[in-house]
This record gives structure tokens, sequence and C-alpha cells, in this order.
């Protein structure tokens, strides 16, 4: 990674605010994505499954992740991107999304913790991104 | 092209997919991007082409006749290499079903149409119980 100055670890990225997102939203995103599952968009089938309000599709936010780390590090590639969906972040709530850097070397490029929460606070996503500059990419 | 079973799973593919700029600018907007004039293909959007008709096909044969429904549980993207707007690729769907906890691993490999790796994206969905007032699709 000559050249670059490597974040040090620990580094936390600013937090990363979006949505809330409304019907018009979802349907934009399942529209784009081709994600046809209508539990986020119908709001009667939400509440048969006992939400009250359709949740945001979790593609939607772990790719949300992207633009963040683009504006924090253009100089970097996103090569590895993984996301755990753990609860659900309904229509409506905001969301925030935290990225934190867990190991940085020259050898390996740059592990970032990720998070995404909404109102609950409590994680919705939580994932692991690696940035390299393109050249390190390997399997 | 329909799923080939293969041992306790099936293959899917490869499937000719591409890289269509007026898709990736549209799905740039929607998570986010707020230049969506720059030519780059986002990480996730091979999800895009997930969504494939043979691969939900594939999914549903491996859940047919059990009151379940798949559930996102994870998703991953692997990159060997960036993917270029315009470009088409060669997709391969491989769909595997675990017994513990259940699950449908979906594990998808794309290449340059040369045959070079460009990516390994795994999908899990966990299969649960259909909830009571959740009508089975038919």
């Amino acid at each position: 990674m000559s050249g670059a100055r490597l974040p040090a670890v620990g580094e936390r990225l600013p937090d990363w605010r979006i949505g809330p997102f409304d019907a018009a939203a979802l349907e934009a995103y399942a529209a784009a994505s081709g994600d046809a599952n209508r539990l986020h968009l119908d709001d009667d089938l939400a509440r048969a499954i006992g939400f009250p309000a359709p949740p945001v599709h979790g593609m939607k936010l772990l790719a949300a992740f992207e633009p963040l780390l683009c504006a924090w590090r253009r100089d970097l590639f996103l090569a590895r991107l993984s996301g755990k969906f753990v609860q659900p972040v309904l229509r409506g709530e905001p969301v925030t999304l935290s990225a934190r850097v867990l190991r940085s070397s020259p050898e390996e490029g740059v592990f970032l913790r990720l998070l995404a929460y909404g109102e609950a606070r409590a994680p919705a996503i939580v994932g692991e991104a690696l940035m390299t500059p393109p050249r390190k990419i390997r399997s | 092209m329909a799923a080939e079973p293969e041992g306790a799973g099936a293959r899917i593919g490869p499937l000719r997919v591409c890289a269509d700029e007026e898709r990736v600018t549209r799905y740039r907007r929607e998570i986010g991007f707020s230049d969506t004039l720059e030519k780059i293909v986002p990480v996730a959007f091979p999800a895009v082409w997930l969504t494939a008709e043979e691969i939900d096909a594939a999914i549903r044969d491996f859940l047919a006749g059990e009151d379940v429904v798949p559930v996102h549980e994870s998703q991953s993207f692997h990159y060997f290499a960036p993917l270029r707007v315009g470009e088409s690729y060669d997709l391969t769907v491989s769909v595997r079903r675990e017994a513990e906890p259940p699950r449908l691993s979906v594990n998808a490999s794309l290449s340059t149409l040369a045959g070079e790796p460009r990516l390994r994206a795994e999908t899990l969905l966990r299969i649960v119980p259909r909830p009571a007032s959740l009508e089975p699709v038919p």
C-alpha cells in the first residue's frame, strides 16, 4: 500500500445517517434491485408476520455502506463486503451506519467492522469490509 | 437454464449477465450514492443478478412441499477485481441445503467471458417455519 497513509487500528468513521425510508423509497429499491419480496412493500403482510411496518430491504442497508466507505477513502477499493442481518429496520426508521478499523496493514489491507442500527440502537446488520488498493486484491 | 441436481445441491448456469449502465446508475442512486454520474459498479450490485428467475426457481424447488419460508440471514461479496459498467459476465450459482441450522447456501461465482474470476458471493437463507398468519405462496 505504498504512498497511501494507512488508517490506525481503532479509527472510527463518522457516523453516516440514512433514511428514514418511506414506501416510495422501498418500492424504488425493489424495482432497481429486482427484489420482489412483498414483505418489504405490503403493510398487511408485514403485520401478519408481526411487524408494525414493512422492514427495509437488508441488502439496501448493507449496500449503503459503500458510499460511506468510498467517501472515507476514495484511494482504496472495497474488495470484500459482508453482513449478517440480525434484526429488521422498519420503514420510517432513521438508520445509522458506523464503521471502525479492526486491522490495518500494507500486506492485508484495511479490515473494518460495520454496524447498522435503527431506532432501537441494537444492531440490525453486523458486517465486515476489506479495503485494498486494486493491485492487492487476491483470493 | 434449469437447475441441475448435483447430489444434495443444484447448479445453475452459467447465466450471461451484464452490468447494464442504466441499471447500475439506478442501483447506485437507490443505495445512496449522491453522484450517479460515476461509472462504477457497486460492490453489492450482483445482488440484482441473484434475483434471476432460474435461481429463485431452484430455491423454491428445495423448499417445495415444506411449510417454511427462507429468510435472508447473511450476504457476502468477495472480489478478485472490480466489475466494469457495460461488460458482460458469466454467473454460475450453486444451491446447497444445510441441515443444522436449517438453511440454504447460495454460492455464486462471476467470471469474465474469458473465464477470469471476478467475484465470489455467498447468500445464506435461514429456513424458518411459515408463520401461521402467512398464507402459502401458490
